[in-house]
């Protein structure tokens, strides 16, 4: 990275941490609900099932990183420096295939983004900010 | 009918007319504006014994500035749908005999001080661990909102010409305004051809950002029998929260869906008694999709719903008759505004001229949306009636 990162870094903490350790490592790790009464993923990540309200029963597992644009839209306008070279820029929800959550993001390495189409088919990509932290994009797939 | 139903009443408001005074604090619209809404109602600041303005602790300074020890209050934050919540609170204290008189409060000086509220508000440096899945991806709140309407047009058709007629409608309301910010008609064309903010919302999809307040008084069945205006009546209030449901959002459906319901069964009305809707348009997105699942139209249905004359203060059910904020104000949390018009065109305030729905209406319903589409947000429905 050349230039100083001007956009805001995300923050681990005790719910988030598995998942920002496994974008380190560029892995889509997505926590689940191992509870016989539960048995199912949740995202964004917490310690504690949303469901059942328990702790020790959250794994994290790896998705495999494909799925489609539920929504998204064109962001052509940010009065922040840190995205004035960005503009236009797609933020959008993608469904993960496996796991079936949303999970927000940007969809990146497309030409022109107002030709995303929801419905798209899209694959993960990791950027690396730092040394430290990773953060999941997608892009066509 | 139950509930809150008639248990309490507004008696005075007052609407801050100032679009942008960079002489005026917050505290001090919060101030002029409570005194006006009681000299409105024909009250004495010395009868005021509850105070509710949705700043958190930030109320004790409120208080502070306007020399009150109130008995209650209420600084509870839900965005700009904070202050439907607020009349339902303060309606339920006072039939708990916790209160007889509360003033519930607003001031903001959004445009004077330059908030890029919609496409800057949320660059902060180091979000928080839940700030930190949305934030470094840049979603600004107007491409949360701008989220919503593009997963609507893809499930149901709706068209970006049904979104624009929702602002050309509004602007014909401001225009009967004289504090409006933009009193200027606009066309379905103008909107369509003004720039993108976040795809698909156009600049004029979107609610401008002014300065503004202003104050509402609450009070007792026995209070609103002395006061100097007719009393506006709380007949039902409805809640709804919605956020990422952990992953599984169904993004086209509001929490308008949940507090509607309630808010129509305790109120003990239906659609069709509806002769006035006040429905908080940050975006026309906002104003769409709360129609549908407050259910004056089936889910996908908005399209067609606000096509043609019906929203206009001439049509079938006219709505946002001050000008809305796409057009009159919005410094940031709009919801009481939405139930200061109600109750002046309740208590016809603008009879013999344009600007009074025609007819003699009688119920209004006060939607308020707080927060985000597209991320977590509050849904308040308040019905009036006289």
């Amino acid at each position: 990275m050349t230039t100083e990162y001007l956009k805001p870094i995300p923050t681990a903490d005790t719910d988030s941490k598995p998942f920002w350790d496994g974008c380190r490592e560029h892995k889509l790790l997505i926590p689940k609900c191992t509870d016989a009464e539960c048995d199912v993923s949740f995202f964004p990540p917490q310690s504690v099932c949303p469901h059942c309200w328990k702790r020790d029963v959250v794994t994290f597992e790896e998705a495999p990183g494909t799925g489609e644009i539920y929504t998204f839209s064109v962001v052509n306008q940010n009065k922040s420096r840190a995205w004035a070279d960005d503009v236009p820029y797609a933020i959008g929800y993608v469904t993960l295939d496996g796991p079936g959550v949303q999970i927000f993001s940007n969809i990146v390495n497309v030409d022109d983004p107002f030709k995303l189409k929801i419905g798209q088919k899209v694959k993960v990509t990791f950027r690396d900010i730092n040394d430290d932290v990773s953060i999941p994009l997608f892009e066509p797939a | 009918m139950g509930g809150l139903t008639r248990k309490a009443a507004i008696a005075g408001v007052f609407e801050h007319p100032s679009r942008k005074d960079p002489t005026v604090s917050e505290n001090a619209i919060q101030a002029l504006s409570a005194r006006r809404a009681l000299e409105d109602a024909g009250l004495d600041i010395k009868d005021v014994d509850g105070l509710m303005s949705p700043v958190g602790m930030g109320l004790l300074q409120v208080a502070e500035y306007m020399g009150l020890n109130p008995d209650l209050v209420d600084s509870t934050q839900v965005g700009g749908s904070s202050y439907q919540l607020h009349v339902a609170r303060a309606t339920a204290a006072i039939a708990a005999g916790q209160a007889n008189c509360i003033v519930v409060t607003y001031g903001s000086i959004a445009r004077s001080s330059a908030r890029a509220i919609g496409t800057g508000g949320r660059n902060m440096a180091n979000p928080n661990p839940v700030e930190s899945f949305e934030v470094p991806y840049g979603g600004i709140l107007a491409g949360m909102y701008a989220m919503v309407k593009n997963r609507h047009m893809h499930e149901f058709g709706t068209k970006d010409e049904q979104f624009a007629n929702i602002s050309v409608i509004t602007r014909r309301h401001a225009g009967l305004n004289p504090d409006a910010m933009f009193r200027d008609p606009i066309t379905i064309d103008d909107v369509l051809s003004s720039r993108i903010i976040a795809y698909p919302l156009h600049l004029l999809e979107c609610c401008i950002v002014s300065d503004g307040g202003g104050a509402v008084v609450v009070v007792s069945p026995e209070l609103a029998r002395s006061i100097k205006k007719k009393p506006v009546w709380v007949l039902g209030e409805g809640e709804g929260y919605a956020h990422l449901a952990n992953g599984k959002r169904d993004w086209v459906t509001t929490g308008a869906a949940q507090s509607g319901k309630t808010a129509f069964a305790q109120a003990g009305v239906t659609h069709d008694d509806i002769d006035h809707a006040m429905i908080y348009d940050s975006f026309t997105i906002t104003v769409l999709t709360a129609l549908e699942d407050l259910g004056f139209c089936a889910k996908g249905e908005g399209g067609a719903f606000v096509e043609g004359n019906r929203l206009a203060i001439d049509g079938d059910m006219p709505m946002n008759t001050d000008g809305g904020g796409l057009s009159s104000n919005h410094p940031g949390m709009r919801g009481l505004f939405l139930i200061i018009e109600a109750v002046k065109q309740l208590r016809q305030d603008y009879a013999g001229t344009e600007r009074q729905v025609p007819g003699d209406p009688k119920i209004s319903v006060a939607h308020g949306t707080g927060g985000m589409l597209g991320s977590r947000h509050a849904s308040e429905t308040l019905i009036l009636g006289v």
